[in-house]
């Protein structure tokens, strides 16, 4: 043994001092507690985009007003509106879509259902230029309309949006040249009719029972309303038409209950950056894509003249045959000032054959691609097998073929099938499957609350946004742990906890640990390890931040965040706290229930949080100042004033107009002296006022 | 006296900690690192100090350089600064208790021998015992912060590691047997002569081969990656074996001694590859 000397424990000291210090130092919090402030004088212009609910105009006139404004248009969308009204259409504008079409590229099912359109109409108008219908007749039958056709494509079939609109396309493009031989398939029109309308009713029936796997989707909402306006206005097959319009009614109904002061303001399922997040009010979050539709509809939100080619509402305004039971609007209207709204959408993939689904044939497979689940243990090797079959091509199906060859080698290194090592990666591998999500909204004149309860907690997301909590249009707050797979800066991270009640919501964030060569493929794909706070403060009258609460007013409604870990503004609409474990507590108020904005943070400040740490997550006791005691860990239930609230299962709705059992085909609602009934089993529409 | 065996204390803490993490919130397993290393890196020094004690009571050449008492304060502080840092981490982040009362017994041992070890005239065994135990019962302190629920294979892991100091610092003791005769200092291989001692390192080893092919039984124990996990620690079993082969030929030539500790040495890092890489 070598001696040692005094230079050695001196080394020791130091070196303690270091690591020892900064440690203790760097998580005890600091006690000064600094009050920030920030003051907004928000322009007039700012309130045009409030809630317009408009009694004096209805549904037609509304209609009328965007088919005069999208008749303006030299969106692509726009000229069917054109042919409708017998006006010349812009040929140029079909130029890149036709493209599309012709080359097969990602996406060209949403030009062919606007295609279709064109040409159904042009039958009644016959404004089109015989030659050029030509081009778009020849575009029609060489399309590829199924991945089980011949012929090379880049086309994603078989995410929900898109695999109705290539059934419809098929459906309706068979119908509308029964006789010719489509050149890709060699089949003729009847053939493909044949093909096509069991698929559509086979969707029809699987979003009647369960829902829509990409729940309350402020993007691909549109891409279902325009295949099913389509299929309404076009479909020779009368019950479809009639289960169509059907479902148009269901999406109706769900935008009655999230709408908020103009806005789409709830949970989604899929949703991006661009629809979230606004720097400035220069640079505001941009509208659900069916924005204009849900205006039509119900009058929710507002007529932006500018938006005349929007899919969803072309098809709408240019239907002769689908009308809205006024039943929705007045729901619309009747929820302003309230409304307490529960659903369901989708279903697990374990409970697949409580459903009748099983995880192996083509048709199984059929049923979970919608829901994203390629990756998942139970439908890997079926994926891959089908993929093969129909030589797919992996990029299509999985993303990127690079991750089937890294699962491959991942399987060799651990020593299991892919199956297992898929089950083994199930934060990765079903975090972005779009599972049951029972989701909630809470609404009150000044303030909105909602989100996806208990959702796959900790898992790796894709485009999910968990849970948002608005005072109007654009001053709205949500949180998001970075990450997923899709590469959203700001939605899809690692899902949180979400549990809500009413005006008050407790979020947490945690995961398992994992696969260090998980963590690596997340490294090398730049996951940030930071949770994200969007908190507009251009958005908001006032904003304060003191201690571990930052609140918000706006119009008369006050939003109260509370951030266990310490939470710095890294852009003014920004707080990030680092780490991937944070506890978040949301609670909303109003100018009615406080009287002013100082009364509602000093209440929140004087309030008790408990907030401790678990393995995983945290165990929450909170007590707030309008519910009582608040209390929830990261399983079991969230408790408020002793009383379990409910998280779900849920029923497929569950509001004052509407209760619908899971998994059945029968929606009912009523609103004072109307009723209306959609049965899907029986394929009967019926709206009744007494 | 090295600091290399005093960040191993560390280093195992954080083996056993990445080992256990099954189950647990990726919030916790990070802040059990950024705490947990530390704090057992500096009960792997007091723990190292205690030894050193002892050893300077053994060796009349050690104890001009350094009083023990200065020693015996160092090991106290860092002792206490460790258990303070690590009361704070388990109060503040609601862990299990567990791992303060395996500090608490940790510090018992340190205490006990610090003020009986001197007493007793076997202070280089005791010593020895300590240095082992310094870090290998980090890989236990990793675990218990995660849970209290310890994985057995924590267990085996600590006792391969436990053993395999053991045996390589009884084949120094053997190495050394002169130089502690001629202070008048307590040594195994004096007592039982270099033979025997030899004779126990061999032992020693063998049942830290039998410890680390344990996990190679199917559902033994969890490991996530077999292979790596089997391709290192193969490895250090053929080094083991090697220097098992060398410690039995040995006798009374010193010529093997040095190629039997580097082949310890090199045994050791690749262990605690198969370990990282095992579980990784």
């Amino acid at each position: 043994m070598k001696a040692i000397n005094k230079k050695h424990i001196t080394a020791i000291f130091i070196i303690s001092i270091l690591i020892v210090i900064p440690t203790i130092i760097g998580v005890i919090p600091n006690p000064i507690d600094i009050r920030k402030s920030w003051k907004n004088n928000l322009p007039d212009s700012y309130r045009k985009l409030s809630d317009i609910i408009n009694a004096t105009m209805g549904y037609e006139d509304r209609k009328n007003i965007y088919l005069q404004d999208s008749n303006q248009s030299n969106g692509f969308h726009a000229q069917s509106t054109r042919v409708y009204l017998n006006t010349s259409v812009n040929e140029a504008s079909f130029t890149s879509s036709l493209s599309k079409i012709n080359n097969r590229e990602d996406t060209a099912d949403f030009s062919m259902g606007g295609l279709l359109r064109t040409m159904y109409l042009d039958n009644i108008t016959k404004v089109l230029d015989p030659i050029f219908k030509q081009q778009l007749k020849d575009a029609i039958l060489d399309f590829k309309y199924w991945f089980t056709e011949p012929g090379p494509s880049d086309m994603i079939m078989w995410t929900e949006n898109h695999m109705i609109l290539f059934h419809s396309c098929e459906l309706l493009a068979g119908q509308l040249y029964p006789n010719e031989t489509f050149t890709n398939s060699g089949m003729n029109g009847t053939q493909h009719v044949e093909h096509a309308l069991p698929l559509v009713n086979r969707w029809i029936e699987w979003r009647s029972r369960f829902g829509f796997s990409e729940w309350h989707s402020d993007i691909y909402y549109e891409e279902d309303l325009m295949p099913l306006l389509n299929l309404v206005e076009f479909a020779q097959d009368n019950d479809t038409a009639l289960k169509a319009a059907m479902l148009v009614d269901i999406l109706a109904f769900d935008f009655a209950n999230n709408y908020f002061k103009g806005t789409y303001a709830t949970t989604n399922g899929r949703t991006d950056d661009n629809k979230k997040i606004g720097t400035s009010l220069t640079d505001t979050p941009s509208r659900a894509s069916f924005a204009e539709t849900a205006w039509i509809l119900l009058g929710v939100g507002h007529h932006d003249p500018n938006a005349g080619s929007s899919m969803s509402a072309v098809a709408l305004a240019t239907s002769d045959k689908y009308t809205p039971p006024p039943i929705l609007e007045a729901i619309a209207n009747a929820t302003l000032d309230y409304n307490e709204h529960k659903d369901r959408n989708g279903i697990n993939i374990a409970d697949g054959p409580t459903y009748g689904f099983g995880y192996e044939s083509e048709d199984d497979m059929m049923f979970w691609w919608p829901m994203s689940a390629v990756f998942t243990g139970e439908t890997i090797e079926p994926s891959l097998n089908l993929t093969e079959y129909y030589n797919l091509g992996y990029d299509t199906v999985f993303n990127d073929e690079m991750l089937i060859d890294l699962l491959k080698i991942a399987a060799d290194i651990y020593g299991m099938s892919l199956s297992d090592l898929c089950a083994f990666l199930e934060e990765a591998t079903r975090g972005g499957v779009l599972e049951e999500a029972n989701t909630y909204t809470y609404r009150t004149p000044y303030y909105q609350l909602s989100g996806a309860q208990d959702h796959q907690k900790g898992m790796g997301g894709y485009q999910e946004h968990i849970w948002q909590a608005s005072l109007d249009e654009y001053a709205y707050i949500f949180t998001n742990s970075h990450g997923g797979f899709r590469m959203e800066d700001y939605v899809g991270g690692f899902n949180p906890r979400a549990t809500l009640y009413e005006n008050v919501g407790i979020i947490q964030y945690d995961r398992l640990s994992q696969s260090l060569i998980l963590e690596l493929v997340y490294l090398i794909l730049e996951f940030e390890p930071v949770i994200q706070t969007y908190f507009p403060r251009w958005a908001f009258e006032e904003v304060i931040q003191q201690g571990k609460w930052i609140f918000g007013s706006r119009s008369g409604g006050y939003v109260a965040l509370y951030s266990d870990e310490p939470a710095y503004w890294e852009t003014d609409y920004e707080l990030r706290s680092p780490g991937r474990k944070n506890a978040f507590i949301v609670e909303l108020g109003s100018v009615e229930d406080y009287g002013t904005f100082e009364n509602f943070t000093s209440s929140l400040l004087a309030t008790r949080v408990s907030v401790q740490h678990l393995a995983v997550g945290y165990n929450i006791e909170y007590v707030s100042p309008t519910q009582g005691l608040v209390k929830v860990a990261w399983n079991g239930p969230m408790t408020v004033g002793g009383v379990p609230v409910d998280l779900g299962s849920y029923a497929r709705f569950d509001n004052d107009f509407c209760h619908q059992e899971f998994n059945t085909l029968r929606t009912t609602i009523e609103y004072l002296n109307m009723k209306l009934v959609l049965d899907f089993e029986n394929a009967t529409r019926t709206y009744t006022e007494i | 006296m090295k600091i290399f065996n005093w960040i191993k204390g560390g280093v195992l803490a954080f083996i056993g900690t990445l080992i256990s993490r099954w189950g647990i919130g990726v919030g916790r397993f990070n802040i059990n690192i950024y705490f947990g290393t530390p704090i057992y890196f500096l009960i792997a020094c007091s723990g190292m100090l205690v030894a050193l004690i002892l050893k300077i009571e053994e060796s009349p050449d050690e104890r001009k350089t350094l009083k023990s008492k200065k020693l015996e304060i160092s090991s106290a502080v860092l002792y206490v600064a460790a258990f303070i840092t690590s009361i704070f981490h388990t109060v503040y982040y609601n862990l299990d208790v567990l791992n303060v009362f395996l500090l608490a017994f940790i510090g018992l041992v340190w205490l006990l021998s610090v003020f009986y070890g001197k007493l007793w005239n076997r202070k280089n065994l005791l010593a020895n015992i300590l240095i082992s135990l310094s870090f290998s019962l980090g890989i236990i302190y990793g675990a218990a912060i995660n849970s209290s629920m310890i994985p057995f294979s924590i267990f085996i892991f600590f006792g391969a590691i436990f053993l395999m100091q053991f045996s390589k610092d009884l084949i120094n003791e053997s190495k050394n047997k002169e130089k502690y005769n001629r202070a008048g200092a307590f040594s195994l291989a004096s007592t039982l002569g270099a033979g025997k001692t030899h004779k126990i390192s061999f032992i020693l080893d063998l049942v830290v081969i039998l410890l680390l092919i344990l996990p190679f039984i199917p559902n033994f124990v969890y490991i996530l990656s077999m292979i790596f996990y089997m391709i290192p620690v193969i490895i250090t079993v053929i080094l083991l074996g090697i220097a098992m082969l060398l410690t039995y030929k040995m006798k009374a030539e010193k010529t093997y001694y040095r190629t039997v500790k580097i082949l310890l040495r090199i045994g050791m890092f690749f262990l605690y590859t198969g370990l990282i890489l095992g579980y990784f």
